[in-house]
């Protein structure tokens, strides 16, 4: 399914959900045809496949995007492989300190990112977040480079509490829809009650939209939230079903990725 | 009068791309252990710290007794310490957005 007037980042979880759909409705879900998964699109699959009897889905044909699936339905992945065009899936049961050093170091040396530091500044805020609040059982990262698009998009993945799980579980802010609670997180309200914390997801977005000029896309429970360079942003109210027991963050970067003073950017 | 001072390599106890905040919360638990009038943190062979890595350094930093002496700190990391020490405590504002209905 495609909405015509949808963000493409949005447009993958769109992809997924079509395909969480199509399993609900047929009891067997056929991957067969699918020569192309993007990062954001393909670590929720992941997930739900894990979930899933090997008998009740059907891998693709294309030995590559096979392989992609294949990977990611296992328990523990250390990235295998490297170069200049992605970073492939890791994943594990939480993203801690040295998971994020590999990340790190991953971005570091691979796919010709010119902007290290602002792309860690952005993606560090991110691990933390599963760190600190998840309570995740799984969580995974993906980074493809788009050479012909010009984008680069790093998505991460946890099926934890969510943003707005974790919010209702503070009990600082009492009843809140999944959308007004995102809100508040992307606002910097947070959890903890520290005044100087909740500055990590506008940091994540400053330095995203700001300083490398890219878009952003983050789905937690039955909200998700857009932001592109221009600060154009949207909120959306999920239906139930069309939900995520998680929290996906998805963001593209275009190339060249462009230099600036990313510390005017940190919140 | 005990002059002692102890340096502790942050890349060695740490590592060197410093992210989560609990890496920053475990570092000053080990560094509370050193018996010693003065800490000398060598930054040598640290290329990143994370915003959150820096919130929780200040902060630990702010409340240790011991005295702290941070020695070759790469730009990168003192930037973001300068940075998250001046917007730290600054409220950010809330967007003022309402939620589009969207079924797929």
């Amino acid at each position: 399914m495609v909405f015509m007037d949808l963000p493409l980042l949005l447009d993958c979880y769109v992809q997924f959900c079509t395909y969480r759909t199509a399993y609900k409705e047929n009891k067997v879900l056929s991957l067969e045809d699918a020569t192309w998964f993007c990062p954001t699109t393909l670590l929720p699959l992941g997930d739900f496949l894990s979930e899933l009897d090997k008998s009740k889905y059907v891998l693709p044909k294309n030995i590559g995007v096979k392989n992609y699936i294949s990977t990611i339905l296992e328990k523990h992945v250390e990235p295998h492989k490297v170069d200049d065009t992605y970073i492939p899936i890791m994943k594990a049961s939480k993203f801690d300190q040295t998971h994020s050093e590999i990340i790190c170091d991953l971005i570091s040396k691979n796919m010709g990112i010119a902007e290290k530091t602002s792309v860690k500044l952005a993606v560090g805020e991110l691990l933390d977040n599963v760190d600190q609040h998840s309570r995740c059982t799984s969580a995974s990262f993906m980074a493809q480079r788009y050479e012909k698009m010009r984008f680069v998009e790093v998505s991460i993945f946890d099926n934890g509490i969510t943003i707005p799980g974790s919010f209702r579980n503070s009990g600082k802010y009492g009843e809140l829809t999944d959308p007004d609670a995102l809100k508040k997180a992307i606002g910097g309200m947070s959890t903890k009650p520290e005044n100087t914390r909740g500055h990590g997801l506008p940091t994540f977005i400053s330095v995203l939209t700001g300083a490398l000029k890219g878009e952003a896309l983050i789905v937690s429970g039955e909200a998700a939230y857009y932001i592109e360079s221009n600060n154009n942003e949207k909120l959306y109210k999920l239906d139930k079903k069309d939900g995520l027991s998680g929290t996906l963050i998805g963001m593209r970067i275009p190339l060249p990725m462009k230099k600036a003073d990313v510390y005017e950017y940190i919140k | 009068m005990n002059t002692s001072s102890k340096k502790i390599l942050v890349r060695t106890s740490v590592a060197k791309d410093l992210v989560t905040r609990n890496a920053a919360t475990e570092f000053f638990k080990k560094l509370k252990k050193i018996k010693s009038n003065t800490v000398v943190l060598d930054f040598t062979g640290v290329v990143f710290m994370s915003r959150s890595f820096a919130d929780e350094y200040i902060a630990q930093k702010n409340s240790f007794k011991t005295d702290i002496n941070e020695i070759n700190m790469p730009d990168t990391v003192e930037r973001t310490l300068d940075a998250v020490s001046h917007v730290r405590t600054t409220r950010i504002e809330v967007p003022r957005l309402r939620a589009e209905h969207l079924s797929i």
